[in-house]
């Protein structure tokens, strides 16, 4: 067993990583081996979360990481990662460096390569950089990253509605550099006096992204209900309620009778069943064929 | 203790070495020549340290860089750690891997030969050896860490070798502040070439060989060499002046140690110049060094008889050093050469120089020197007789009683002091009581009056300083009452204004009278009034002007006033009531202000009174009958008129007229409804198709009703109940009602129904009729063509749930999703361009393709136009859109959008008036339908009984209302 582990030891040492990556790198680098300096997000038993990596990552049993709190004045974690079929696992903790000099690196690597035409890379660091700084330097750096190319600044006006949606600093920026038509199609919202990202303006329009699509999220939710147990609905929903008040069996007319109209409308027709969700101001209602088989009333807090 | 002391010129170094290096001595030997001493450690009979008062580190400095072992940058970094740690230079240098330990021994050893070679030339001097004293310091401790070790025999062959040939160099480089120059034209030599090139003219012999990188000794040698050779000269007194005179500004050290070279050669002509030369000079570094050339100034002038030019130098030196002895002796022993009122000053000094130096014989020389100068004042036999007093002088007591003699009662002080001496000699010597009484209470007396004297002084001095006192806090207080003046007089336009100012001005001269500021407020106060009384006679002149002129344009006014009232008058018997309204309005207050009161009261202001509908009998407060509407009455400006208006079929009005009422007084009467009937369900939407109206409702169904007398034709369920009501879609020849849950359904001018399209599984959420078809949008993003028998024609996929449609200009379809994208679609169903974000929530689409969003401005791709903000869907007629907002309702032509005013807002989109295309019907909040027209006016009022969800054209001049209790009404448009 110890053999074997300096076994693997031996020939992760020898094919040591040069340099440094910021964890939103994982994802394009070719290489099987990586150094990164990345900030803990969350750990449960021996698969940790770090920010800017959207899977957990492994950590082999000999290596040992700090308890640390999750947030920004925290240190980074300096990482070797290994990639294997099952994703990045941790063989080699090098230890703590503060936020501040990763920063600096990252910092002056982007600037080494802005004037390449690698735009992906200088996007994903500024993001990094973004993310990592503190709160109160970040619309100073997002601003300080205005690119001159057009198709560079479509991306830094997005990267920008990531962290600064419905905040001051995007609007008075979009307004000052005359760029609204540009923000537009970057997917960006005038929304109020404010501009807001995509993801925003969907979940306040009570939108989501499925695939390639906007859909309803009542009509999504509705969806994944009937698939998960069409059975189970219309079981619920033939309960014969011994009650005026609206509960599972509860038909739509009874529904009208002691709610009213719903505001608005969503359904779906699934194996010849219909599936609808009533919703009103601050409640609502799921019914197969007709019956109650789902409430939500939201408790005022 | 020393075994050993003596002198070098009796015991030489090499002796000296010798014996202490066979005997292996161990102790520290110490040569001491004109204050510069030598320390040498023996070790068993081994030289290991040298320590020189000259500068040590400078002798290593320029050893490792002339061996080559050190840059100049290291030894620069490796002073600096010897400034700030205390570490000796070489192991600085060691500790810096700039150089080995070897290197550093190595060095070192050239240094102690160095030093020792040096001593080999001391021909005199003294000596002492102490045996088994190291007499080693911190310094030498940590110097210690690396051990050297010297025998002193190979020292003493090379050290003789070199004292030798020393002699014979100093021969020919006799001081090592001179220059040498090139010689012009010759050749440079090959050998040492860079001592050569340091020889440029500017460096001094001991620059070129603390520069160079050979030792002293061989630097010196080849120096010597190229003198001999001719390949350098020494520079002349001239080239040696002119490097002094460069330097003296920049680096006087140096400077002054060429002067000192110049001055110490002895062979320049102008001794006295080059001398105040170098003083000068030396007044750039420092005054004690510029004191020594101005004293070898003087004493070369003295020598030479030039006394007037000494004493001129001498007047310097007291300045610069003041009280220095020797200055002081000079100017004494030059006492008939210069102005007799400095000799006394000069001798007080020199006294007291002399006294603090302990020169008392001296200064007994000098007093005696002075009696021609001071044998008058008591004071100095005084001092005189103490001076002798301390050699015990019999003579001391000639001259203290000289002292009490002249000073008697004049300085009984220098009396008492005198007397007091004598008795220091013997008591016999004192004054008898009586005189030493008459001199105490003299002296007693001269205390008081200058005690007194003190007194007057300091009274004066406290009463000058309190009257100077008030006298600046007055002058203060009236500066400031004077710039207060100024203030009001530079703020004031007006002449009360200026008053004030003048006011002001003679105030301060008036308070403070005997003040800088009293003088200047004169005259400014005087120039005020003059000014004033210019611009009262200019005003006067004025306001007799203005009043004529009122008065003609008040007689003017009247006259056309008369004129109007004939006119008005005349008019109203000629049957023209409102044009006499109007010429009486015209008539402003002023104007009327013109006539006397009485006949002002008298005047009658017609006002017309109109109803709609018209013909409505106008009672009075008693129900008396005045008469039918439109009626004119007359009344007076404040005379109160209380009307009723009564017609059939409508409520009656009460009304309140003055003078002061508008000239036209529309009464809208409301009336209520044709007739109206009940459904069981409220209707949200209704369209009208020939003789029919369409209704959508709440419970999923649509409803065909009659107009003729608003009978229910059929019913027939399309949506679900409690899903949004289905959507009426107005087609040229049908009307298609589209429910959210269920197939579209057709209805056709006939009556004939029909379902379309196949069974869904998206929700419907808008569509219009499209030539033939009918287009409809989906709530997952489907764009579903149906043609006229139902079927589909074609379907696109949009991304996103489907809001509007409408058509643009060039006949292509608007698509707008949930996500703002704008797409424009073929009628083939082929997508035109590429989606286009639009910059704001989207309300409608327009009739010509262009956006009303929520926010208010009416968009499209080239353009942005304000509208003021919808509240309601947009109702159609004609090219005419007309929707309601938070004023009342707004109206949209070609692109343009006016806004007009309502009393109530309304509960559902505006209705144009069939046949005026001015007037839009507007369903209040209160339950009253009005006819509205531009500038708030009301047309007509209906009386609805509850809140409208949707108004339709019935027919001709009928609409239809539909209530949200379920009601119908049919409603007749009156058209005034």
């Amino acid at each position: 067993m110890i053999s074997s582990i300096f076994l693997i030891l031996g020939s992760l040492i020898a094919a040591t990583p040069q340099s440094t990556l910021t964890p939103d790198e994982l994802h394009l680098t070719t290489s099987n081996v990586v150094k990164i300096h990345a900030r803990l997000q969350d750990r449960v038993g021996q698969q940790i979360e770090i920010s800017g990596h959207s899977e957990s990552l492994g950590i082999l049993d000999q290596v040992t990481l700090p308890l640390l709190d999750r947030n920004l004045d925290s240190p980074f974690l300096e990482l070797d990662l290994r990639k294997s079929e099952s994703g990045w696992t941790i063989f080699h903790f090098h230890g703590l460096l503060k936020s501040a000099l990763v920063l600096e690196a990252v910092q002056e690597r982007r600037n080494s390569i802005l004037k390449s035409d690698d735009s992906s890379l200088t996007h994903l660091l500024e993001k990094f950089l973004l993310r990592e700084s503190p709160v109160q330097d970040q619309p100073k750096l997002w601003i300080s990253f205005q690119p001159e190319d057009h198709v560079a600044k479509l991306a830094w006006l997005k990267l920008g509605s990531n962290f600064f949606s419905g905040k001051t600093v995007l609007k008075e920026t979009i307004d000052k550099f005359g760029l609204a038509k540009m923000a537009l199609k970057s997917d960006l919202y005038p929304y109020g006096q404010q501009w807001i990202s995509e993801q925003d303006f969907l979940e306040f329009s009570g939108l989501m992204r499925v695939g390639d699509n906007i859909l309803p999220i009542a009509r999504v939710e509705l969806s994944k209900l009937a698939h998960a147990d069409l059975a189970q609905l219309i079981n619920v929903s033939r309960r014969e309620p011994n009650s005026s008040d609206i509960r599972q069996g509860t038909r739509r007319k009874q529904v009208r009778l002691a709610w009213g109209d719903p505001r608005d409308v969503e359904w779906i027709r699934f194996e010849n069943h219909l599936l609808e969700d009533w919703s009103y101001k601050d409640k609502s209602v799921r019914m197969i064929d007709g019956r109650v088989f789902g409430l939500h009333i939201e408790t005022q807090r | 203790m020393s075994i050993l002391k003596g002198h070098l010129e009796h015991f030489g170094l090499q002796e000296l070495l010798q014996t202490l290096s066979q005997g292996a001595r161990s102790g520290t030997l110490e040569i001491n020549r004109d204050g510069e001493k030598v320390s040498i450690v023996f070790e068993t009979g081994h030289i290991t340290l040298v320590r020189s008062s000259t500068t040590q580190q400078l002798r290593l400095r320029s050893i490792l860089l002339r061996q080559g072992v050190v840059s100049h940058e290291d030894l620069e970094q490796a002073s600096k750690d010897h400034e700030d740690t205390g570490i000796l230079l070489g192991r600085a240098l060691i500790e810096r891997g700039a150089i080995a330990e070897t290197e550093l021994e190595k060095a070192l050893r050239t240094k102690i030969e160095e030093e020792l070679f040096d001593l080999f030339l001391w021909t005199r001097g003294s000596f002492e050896f102490f045996p088994e004293q190291l007499k080693s310091t911190h310094e030498d401790d940590i110097y210690h860490v690396t051990r050297i070790q010297v025998d002193p025999m190979t020292i003493v062959l090379e050290g003789l070798r070199q004292a030798d040939e020393w002699n014979v160099i100093r021969q020919r480089i006799q001081d090592q502040r001179w220059i040498l120059v090139p010689v012009k034209n010759s050749e440079e030599p090959a050998e040492n070439n860079s001592l050569f090139k340091l020889n440029d003219g500017s460096r001094t012999i001991e620059e070129v060989l603390s520069e160079s990188t050979l030792t002293r000794f061989d630097a010196c040698t080849v120096l010597y060499r190229f003198l001999e050779e001719g390949w350098i000269r020494e520079a002349t007194h001239d080239e040696m002046l002119r490097r002094a005179r460069d330097r003296s500004a920049e680096i006087p050290a140096e400077a002054l140690a060429i002067y000192e070279a110049l001055i110490d050669s002895g062979e320049v002509e102008n001794h006295i110049a080059l001398l105040d030369e170098a003083a000068d000079c030396a007044g750039h570094a420092d005054t004690e060094t510029q004191a020594v050339f101005l004293r070898m100034s003087v004493r070369h002038l003295r020598e030479h008889g030039d006394q007037e030019a000494a004493w001129k130098r001498l007047q310097r030196l007291l300045i610069l050093s003041s009280g220095h002895l020797e200055d002081l002796l000079d100017c004494w022993e030059m006492r008939d050469f210069i102005p007799s009122r400095k000799n006394a000053q000069i001798f007080d000094d020199l006294c007291k120089a002399l006294r603090r130096q302990g020169e008392y014989k001296k200064l007994i020389t000098i007093l005696r020197e002075a009696e021609y100068l001071k044998g008058e004042e008591g004071s100095y036999w005084l001092q005189l007789g103490e001076t002798l007093l301390r050699f015990k002088d019999p003579e001391a007591k000639s001259c203290l009683e000289n002292a009490i003699a002249l000073s008697g009662k004049k300085s009984p002080e220098i009396a008492l002091r005198a007397e007091r001496s004598l008795r220091t000699m013997s008591p016999d010597h004192g004054m008898d009581e009586k005189s030493l009484e008459e001199l105490l209470s003299r002296q007693i007396e001269i205390d008081n009056k200058k005690l007194q004297a003190r007194y007057i002084k300091f009274g004066s001095a406290f009463l000058l300083f309190l009257f100077a006192i008030i006298q600046i806090s007055t002058e203060w207080r009236a500066q400031g009452m004077l710039s207060a003046a100024k203030e009001i007089e530079k703020n004031s336009d007006q002449i009360s204004s200026k008053i004030t100012a003048a006011e002001a001005y003679e105030r301060v001269s008036l308070l403070h009278p005997w003040t800088f500021a009293a003088g200047n407020s004169d005259t400014a106060g005087s120039r005020i009034r003059k000014l004033i009384q210019i611009e009262v006679a200019a005003e006067k002149d004025l306001i007799t002007q203005t009043r004529n002129n009122a008065r003609a344009e008040r007689n003017r006014k009247k006259v056309d006033v008369k004129d109007a009232l004939i006119r008005a008058e005349a008019l109203i018997e000629e049957g023209s009531a409102h044009e006499a309204r109007v010429l009486l309005d015209t008539l402003t207050p002023s104007a009327l202000e013109t006539l006397p009161m009485r006949e002002r009261a008298s005047i009658r202001y017609p006002v017309l009174i109109d109803s709609v509908p018209s013909g409505a009998k106008i009672l009075g407060r008693d129900r008396s009958l005045i008469g039918v509407s439109p009626l004119t009455v007359s009344l007076k400006k404040e005379e109160q008129l209380e009307i009723y208006l009564e017609k059939k079929g409508c409520r009656p009005r009460f009304l309140n007229l003055s003078g002061e009422s508008p000239p036209r007084m529309l009464i809208s009467l409301v009336r209520s409804p044709l007739r109206s009937s009940i459904l069981t369900e409220p209707c949200l939407e209704s369209l009208s198709l020939g003789e029919r109206v369409v209704l959508s409702g709440r419970d999923g169904k649509i409803r065909v009703v009659d107009l003729g007398d608003l009978r229910l034709i059929s019913e027939h369920s399309v949506g679900i109940i409690g899903h949004p009501a289905p959507i009426l879609i107005q087609g040229s020849n049908s009307i298609l009602a589209l429910p959210r849950e269920g197939r579209p359904l057709s209805i056709s001018k006939e009556g004939e129904i029909k379902t379309l399209g196949q069974i869904t599984h998206t929700p419907w959420k808008c569509g219009i009729q499209f030539g033939e078809h009918w287009i409809l949008g989906d709530g997952a993003g489907g764009l579903t063509s149906l043609n006229a028998s139902g079927d589909k024609a074609w379907f696109v996929h949009m991304g996103a749930p489907i809001e509007h449609i409408g058509t643009d200009a060039s006949g292509n379809l608007i698509v707008i999703d949930a996500i703002r994208r704008l797409h424009t679609v073929h009628s083939s169903g082929e997508i035109v361009q590429e989606a286009l974000t639009i910059p704001g929530e989207p309300h409608s689409v327009l009739e010509d393709g262009t956006l009303l969003l929520t926010s208010g401005e009416i968009w499209s791709r080239d353009q942005t136009r304000f509208a003021p903000p919808p509240l309601s869907e947009i109702s159609l007629l004609g090219n005419t859109q007309l929707y309601s907002t938070k004023n009342g309702w707004a109206c949209l032509q070609n692109g343009v959008a006016e806004e007009h005013k309502s009393p109530i807002p309304s509960t559902c989109p505006p209705l144009r008036h069939s046949s005026n295309q001015e007037l839009a019907w507007l369903a209040g909040g209160d339950g009253i339908l009005r006819l509205m027209g531009p500038g708030e006016t009301v047309y007509s009022e209906v009386s609805l009984g509850a809140a409208a969800l949707d108004l339709s054209h019935a027919g001709s001049g009928h609409i239809m209302v539909t209530l949200s209790d379920g009601t119908l009404c049919d409603i007749e448009e009156q058209v005034k």
